[in-house]
């Protein structure tokens, strides 16, 4: 029987739309009107081609053999739950059975290749029984990056990224390969023209070519040339933009979140970039909620950030933690603790108040009442008693972890009003929970870890 | 050759056309007009009366006639016309029957075979209750046809060179529908269709209704809902009075005597003015942006991509309403086709196309979709209710598709296949469509034997259901068609679940951000004095917090969350 391209008359090099002008010269011919189950026959085939062309996917066609083709509809269905594992033996079987099958070959060496067994003797066999099939050769290409033949792997990508590619298996095994040799030109070259040119619509496509849009991102940061990387940036908002709706449910946070990390990824020298890129992605997005999300994910990037500014004095960092990360969800004492530290390196944040401004505006806007009034000596002062005033007040009945100390020491002190309530879900620095706990240790997490010597009340 | 005519069963009108000597032509009713009322009535006489004559009994003797019929198609509701109880589909049947009458005795043969439109976003009872509505007056249905694919034939005809995206706007008296559609090779081809069936003319009229009665019950003290009199004249004028403002700047209502007050007839004298009447229906013109941000995402076209906007149904004569397409789609939509006539033409060309008056390789030919998703309910990960789509929305018809499932437990011989339509991931949300038996499934463990369910899906909404064991062959099949269906729940809600609500906050999904919060402010609240302002304040805030996030409401709930944190700020510091 045919391939999809076959019942439509045309090559499986075909531009979408002689794709398109073939499919419609057909419907003419059997319109569902006149001949349903034919048109049934040429749309189902429309379907698969437009897709195998948008996604860049291997076509096949289907088996003459009615056993045979029940056991390739066995196999899409199994694909389409993505239930490769358990598959395995049956596909096995398939392939055993019908040994001529290209399809069954195919998958079985992307299995293989999936628990990193040599397949590269299947793949050979199929590229020779089919030398033209770009995705044979792709096919090939990954099972010498898994196992390891570098030099024959890097000879056959070259030749198939010359015609362009568009396939994401292909490229989530590449790129790495490409990461290892330090290839970042071509990481930018392949990625750029993949995320500004995409046209597709299909959300499995999509969220691929997120991941991959996101290694772009990186491979821009580290080429380190200021036009490049404005285009990358532009083009991954763009792609943002187009596909909002077919990306998921809030799928800004989930980008923000798969950044943050690949952050890290990126030599040290070149992150400012990816920095900046994140920071562009808030308020992409029209859910609120959404937005807020995304603005946190930013929040404690900038947070890193201001913790590594060495102008800064070290209160910026439990200032910016107190006034702009989430304050409804820090109680006052937070606050209040940063009031004091800001107040006892009051010369050095004032004097750096020209950066805050210019470099953290959403920072200086929060905290320009409280610089106010330490202004002067003297209102710093008046501030800092009142706020020592307060301290012993809200040491006990306000902070959790305080509270809990204090009643550990303290146990008759413990009023019955008070209920157990469950702590776990306070988040307070994120950091692991830490049983035994003393003011100091607790002093210490205040501040920061480079520690700041004792409280000096 | 048999004689096809093409039937637009609206809400608040109904036409009909024909196509022949290469154009269509529309058909005069006995009152030698092309547009008929859709009404019906019993008069004095104790007659049947359709039409013009229905209508102008209407003032007088309300309690006998009826309109809008088509608003109940599909529901269980019945209709009382002189004391006795009708169904919808019973009055649709008279109503065509007059049509049949009249074109008949127009064209001066005996038409038994018609093409009648629905709007796009009908379901499937509603589709199948018009088809016999139309069977009972004397018709053999040819095909069902979505409105807004018919306004585009009757584009299309004339336009089969062009290359465009084109967008149609159907706002009749009773529903709203969207189409986009793609004119490619001399091929129409619809990409996605969605819509409102409870958005139409109508309640344009009911909002400048309610505006009035509000009004009255204030000034008066008189509900006029409880005058069936006095809401027929309302009605009128309210109608007329939007018809009007989208020529005049204002209008005035004048109904001298609509009720009693206190014995005294009272008049209802106010004057509306365009501004007003754009304020009091803008709801509802938002209400038209969701059908269309669908229809503009499930076929992957952007606004800036549509080469034309065309406007169907006579609500959409309201300036606002082009205004308003053109600030939310970039583009002003053009009055190429005639907004009263074009879906009848369009049902005239499918006719001569069944009729096989155009041949499909020299003229247009046209592929539709379905707009509901179609599906089985099955278990997934536990949940017994689990909506599993097999065809989903905006496919190209006719379409076949399989799916595999798998046994649940062990042993287990059986499966009852429950069939639905819809958008919602639970299956009892949506409009359910039949069930069936497959048994004789060889005892296995659980999850091995599949069962391949194909579901075949023809141009007339018909639906074949197959099931079949894999392993042994054994199938079971269901056509569904009226027979087998059950006149059940109404039209299925839009995509988005039906709204709950918890009972305790602490339950919805969306608590996890405030529970911080609100800890605080009930921690404040225990410090604070019994006679503290503050007190009342942060409890109030706080009680509608949590309301609102027991509603799911996060954009409320951000809101609410803002003046509390500030609140207690204001406090502390």
């Amino acid at each position: 029987m045919q391939t999809c391209f076959e019942i439509l008359g045309v090559s499986p090099s075909a531009t979408q739309k002689e794709l398109k002008r073939a499919y419609f010269s057909q419907v003419r011919i059997h319109s569902p009107e006149k001949d349903p189950d034919a048109f049934k026959k040429i749309r189902a085939a429309y379907e698969q081609a437009t897709q195998a062309l948008e996604m860049d996917l291997p076509v096949f066609p289907s088996s003459d053999n009615p056993k045979e083709l029940e056991y390739e509809k066995s196999l899409q269905f199994a694909l389409e739950k993505r239930d490769f594992e358990n598959y395995y033996p049956q596909l096995n079987r398939s392939c055993q059975l019908f040994p001529q099958n290209q399809l069954f070959q195919y998958h079985k060496c992307r299995m293989m290749r999936a628990r990193k067994t040599n397949a590269i003797r299947i793949a050979e066999k199929l590229v020779k029984q089919d030398p033209e099939n770009r995705h044979y050769k792709m096919e090939l290409a990954l099972c010498y990056i898994t196992q390891g033949w570098d030099k024959r792997a890097e000879t056959l990508c070259n030749k198939i990224v010359e015609g362009g590619v568009r396939n994401t298996e292909f490229l989530k095994g590449y790129v790495p390969f490409l990461k290892a040799h330090n290839d970042y030109e071509r990481i930018y070259t392949i990625l750029y023209k993949l995320i500004s040119e995409n046209e597709c619509q299909n959300a499995g496509y999509l969220s691929e070519l997120t991941d991959l849009a996101l290694d772009l991102i990186v491979a821009a940061a580290e080429l380190d040339d200021k036009s490049r990387q404005e285009a990358a940036a532009g083009a991954l908002t763009d792609f943002i933009q187009n596909n909002l709706n077919l990306l998921g449910e809030k799928p800004l946070v989930g980008i923000c979140q798969k950044l943050t990390k690949k952050i890290s990824e990126v030599s040290p020298d070149h992150r400012q970039f990816v920095r900046d890129t994140l920071y562009d992605l808030q308020n992409l997005s029209k859910d609120r909620t959404e937005n807020r999300q995304v603005a946190s994910i930013v929040d404690s990037d900038k947070l890193d950030k201001i913790r590594n500014d060495k102008r800064l004095p070290r209160c910026a960092e439990i200032l910016y933690r107190a006034y702009v990360l989430n304050p409804a969800y820090h109680p006052n004492a937070v606050k209040m603790d940063a009031r004091l530290c800001g107040i006892m390196e009051r010369e050095k944040l004032l004097a750096c108040r020209p950066i805050l401004k210019k470099e953290y505006p959403i920072f200086h806007e929060r905290i320009v009442t409280f610089l106010r009034a330490i202004s002067t000596k003297e209102k710093a002062e008046k501030l800092k008693a009142e706020l020592l005033s307060k301290y012993e007040d809200y040491e006990a009945s306000y902070f959790p972890e305080r509270k809990r100390y204090f009643y550990e020491l303290y146990p008759d002190e413990k009023p019955e009003w008070m209920d157990d309530e469950d702590e776990d879900e306070y988040d307070y620095f994120d950091d692991d929970d830490d049983d035994d706990f003393s003011l100091d240790e607790l002093l210490r997490r205040l501040f920061g870890r480079k520690g700041f010597g004792g409280f000096p009340f | 050759m048999k004689t096809v005519i093409g039937i637009d069963l609206g809400t608040s009108t109904t036409e009909a056309a024909i196509y022949r000597n290469g154009i269509v032509e529309m058909i005069l009713n006995l009152e030698e007009e092309i547009i008929t009322p859709s009404a019906i009535g019993i008069d004095d006489k104790g007659k049947w009366v359709v039409g013009k004559r229905a209508m102008s009994q209407l003032i007088l003797s309300p309690q006998n006639t009826a309109i809008e019929v088509k608003r109940k198609i599909g529901t269980d509701s019945r209709i009382s016309i002189g004391g006795k109880n009708y169904t919808p589909v019973e009055l649709s049947a008279k109503l065509l029957e007059y049509v049949r009458t009249y074109a008949s005795e127009y064209l001066g043969e005996d038409i038994r075979n018609a093409v009648i439109s629905v709007p796009a976003y009908f379901n499937e009872t509603q589709r199948q209750e018009t088809i016999e509505a139309g069977t009972k007056a004397g018709f053999k249905v040819e095909r069902i046809l979505n409105e807004p694919t018919a306004a585009a034939l009757s584009y299309g005809l004339a336009h089969m060179d062009e290359e465009s995206h084109i967008l149609v706007y159907d706002l009749g008296g009773g529903t709203f529908d969207v189409t986009l559609l793609e004119m490619f090779g001399g091929v129409l081809e619809v990409k996605a269709s969605a819509g409102d069936n409870q958005l139409g003319g109508k309640d344009f009229d009911e909002a400048i209704m309610n505006s009035l009665i509000k009004d009255f019950q204030k000034k008066h003290g008189v509900d006029l809902r409880q005058q069936r009199q006095a809401m027929v004249k309302l009605k009128e004028e309210a109608e007329q009075c939007k018809k009007t403002l989208s020529k005049e700047d204002s209008y005035r209502i004048l109904i001298p005597a609509i009720a009693k007050v206190g014995g005294h007839p009272v008049e209802l004298d106010t004057t509306i003015t365009r501004k007003d009447f754009e304020a009091l229906v803008r709801p509802l013109v938002e209400r038209t942006h969701k059908p269309i941000d669908v229809v503009l995402s499930d076929s992957g076209i952007t606004a800036n991509k549509l080469d034309r906007i065309i406007l169907v149904g006579g609500s959409t004569r309201m300036p606002m309403i082009a205004a308003d397409i053109e600030a939310y789609l970039g583009k002003a939509p053009d009055s190429a086709v005639n907004p009263d006539y074009a879906v009848s033409e369009g049902a005239a060309i499918q006719a001569a196309i069944i009729a096989g008056l155009i041949d499909p390789s020299e003229g247009l030919v046209m592929t539709d979709v379905n707009p509901y998703s179609l599906g089985v309910q099955c278990i997934k990960d536990g949940n017994p209710d689990y909506f599993s789509v097999i065809i989903p929305r905006n496919v190209t018809i006719p379409a076949s598709k399989t799916q595999r499932y798998y046994t649940n437990y062990p042993g287990q011989t059986e499966v009852e296949v429950g069939i639905y339509q819809g958008e919602s991931s639970t299956a009892s949300r949506n409009h359910f469509l039949g069930d069936f038996h497959l048994s004789e499934i060889p005892a296995n463990y659980s999850e091995v034997e599949s069962i391949d369910i194909t579901f075949s899906y023809n141009l007339n909404g018909m639906l074949d259901v197959t099931a079949t064991v894999v392993s042994t062959g054994k199938n079971a099949k269901l056509s569904i068609n009226m027979q087998n269906q059950e006149n059940g729940p109404e039209i299925p809600d839009e995509e988005e679940e039906a709204h709950v609500s918890y009972s305790n906050w602490k339950d919805s999904p969306i608590s996890g951000d405030y529970r911080a919060v609100i800890r605080r402010a009930e921690r404040i609240l225990k410090r604070l004095d019994e006679d503290d302002d503050e007190r009342d304040e942060i409890e109030s805030l706080l009680n509608d917090l949590k309301a609102a996030i027991a509603n799911e409401d996060a954009d409320e709930a951000d809101d609410l969350e803002d003046d509390l944190v500030d609140l207690l700020e204001s406090l502390e510091d």
